[in-house]
């Protein structure tokens, strides 16, 4: 009798366990595919109330959501505008709840700016860490790169250049890009009064910072001479010169300013517009 | 006085002596070993991943105490009545009140002391191979101090949780009004600010007097969370500090003094 329970309990152990290892496998295989994130929506809440329900947990919320989102973007081929919509909205639910976080604006300007493309939610989200990392030089940068690069808004690429060379610890090329920005948009004298406040902060030992600034500077002082040149020329003739050499053959300048870049100015004689 | 100290030390050797204690401290040392693994998965400022989970470790085991064990062992004295042996005794029920709240105090004291070094290893661990990936003001001053206020909150918290012991009749139900105490304490100032800015729930003058009144009464424990402030070494003012150790301990005192009012009316048994 007690040998048939040992028997029934075996047969039955040995039943279980099979249709366990079987069901485990196919589970296992059947999931495969899904292991990774396939869906883009995420916690489908406003920032504000996420915030909330997160209570104290903000900053490892925080952490989830990104860790969720770069699986999605890693393990995904073709992500749609709809996709691109919940990804925008996770990484604002990310800096809602831990706004200083690095790993979150590298997040929106590698994948928001470039990949999909959509340069206006990324200064949205980038200006976000900007606010919130003042010892940070590269949100800034971002949002000025992006501003120049896929809005072709110069002024606000100069701004926001400028704003980032403040920083301590900022490479001297802000400062630089943000003067041909400001000189792009027009704004040359007020990018050397920049350019010169700077270099009144910078320490005459950093010998490379004070040099660029000081070439940059030169160079603007150019593109201003110039363009003051060109001016007088427009409200007397009533049209713009073909070349630059026109404001020394008409007398609205003694010689063209030297490029301290050694390339020279260059000059667009449909636009009017001057540079280097 | 002897005569609390007694009850908290024997209250604090019960605490620890207690089997879910060691099932808390068990999660606590195998969440920092995720710690290790979650950081990992990081790219940018690892030292404030590890600061976060670590940190809200330390949290996380301090509620489980605070609701799992802070709650049952008094309830326990009422249910098994073993505190009829107690207050026959030359035990004053606000002796007995706060004796038993210091020791269950001293054992979140213990417990923060303990997982907070362990979050600290971890953070330190999490971080070793990539130093040049933790914020550039984090300092482990800023870590101590908000582990420190971290154990204050969980200490506001059990005092509210000693209050709904005192008043209500089943453990179940003290469970649960401090659950509604945490989340109310953790969110009524976001909820508020919420309100006020977006115009959430209308003008209503009531509804904002009601969480008016709500931010009063419930204890404000989201200002105690100063977990970002650790992952990133932020600035923080000396006096704001100040302040909110003293609005700590005072809501404590206050807390307490209102449950020893209650229990001194209770009926037992």
């Amino acid at each position: 009798m007690r040998l048939r329970g040992l028997a029934a309990g075996v047969v039955l152990f040995a039943v279980l366990a099979a249709a366990q290892v079987s069901s485990h496998l196919a589970v296992q295989d059947a999931r495969r595919d899904l292991m990774w994130r396939t869906s883009s929506r995420g916690v489908h809440l406003p920032p504000a109330l996420l915030r909330i329900v997160a209570g104290e947990f903000k900053g490892l919320v925080s952490d989830y959501l990104l860790l969720e989102v770069g699986s999605f973007l890693g393990f995904t081929q073709d992500i749609s505008s709809e996709d691109w919509d919940n990804v925008v909205l996770s990484l604002e639910q990310c800096l809602s709840l831990d706004p200083y976080f690095q790993q979150t604006y590298i997040f929106v300007q590698g994948h928001i700016a470039w990949e999909a493309k959509r340069p206006q939610d990324a200064l949205r989200l980038l200006d976000v860490s900007r606010r919130h990392r003042p010892w940070d030089w590269r949100p800034g940068y971002f949002m000025g790169f992006d501003a120049y690069f896929f809005l072709k808004d110069y002024a606000k690429a100069a701004e926001y250049f400028f704003d980032a060379a403040k920083i301590e610890g900022a490479p001297v090329l802000l400062a630089v890009l943000g003067g041909r920005f400001a000189a792009k948009s027009g704004r040359v004298e007020a990018a050397v009064a920049l350019l010169q406040s700077m270099l009144e902060e910078v320490p005459p030992e950093d010998v490379l910072r004070v040099r660029e600034i000081r070439m940059r500077m030169e160079a603007l002082q150019g593109v201003a001479a110039l363009e003051r040149a060109l001016c007088d020329y427009i409200a007397v003739f009533r049209e713009k010169p073909n070349s630059l050499d026109d404001l020394i053959t008409s007398g609205f300048l003694s010689a063209i300013p030297s490029d301290p870049y050694g390339e020279g100015y260059t000059y667009d004689p449909e636009t009017g517009e001057i540079g280097f | 006085m002897d005569k609390i100290w007694l009850l908290a030390r024997i209250t604090f050797k019960d605490g620890i002596r207690h089997k879910a204690l060691y099932g808390i401290a068990f999660l606590g040392f195998l969440l920092f070993a995720a710690n290790i693994l979650v950081t990992g998965m990081f790219s940018w400022e690892l030292g404030k991943v590890a600061v976060d989970v670590g940190l809200s470790v330390v949290s996380l085991s301090g509620l489980l105490i605070i609701f799992f064990l802070s709650i049952n062992t008094v309830s326990n004295d009422l249910e098994s009545r073993t505190i009829y042996m107690i207050l026959a005794r030359p035990v004053s029920r606000a002796q007995y009140v706060v004796g038993k709240y210091l020791g269950l105090a001293l054992v979140i004291l213990a417990s923060s002391a303990i997982l907070g070094a362990c979050a600290a290893g971890s953070v330190k661990f999490a971080t070793f191979r990539a130093p040049g990936y933790i914020p550039i003001d984090f300092s482990w001053g800023t870590f101590s101090l908000a582990l420190c206020f971290l154990t204050i909150s969980l200490l506001v918290l059990a005092a509210v949780a000693f209050f709904w012991v005192s008043v209500t009749t089943h453990p179940f139900t003290a469970v649960l009004l401090s659950l509604f105490s945490y989340f109310i304490g953790q969110n009524v100032e976001a909820v508020k600010t919420m309100m006020l800015a977006t115009g959430v729930l209308g003008e209503n003058p009531l509804v904002l007097r009601a969480v008016d009144y709500g931010a009063w009464l419930f204890p404000n424990l989201a200002a105690f969370d100063l977990k970002t402030t650790a992952a990133y070494g932020l600035p923080i003012d000396a006096a704001y500090l100040v302040w909110l150790a003293v609005y700590g301990i005072s809501y404590i005192g206050l807390v307490l003094f209102l449950t020893v009012l209650v229990f001194r009316r209770r009926e037992l048994g």
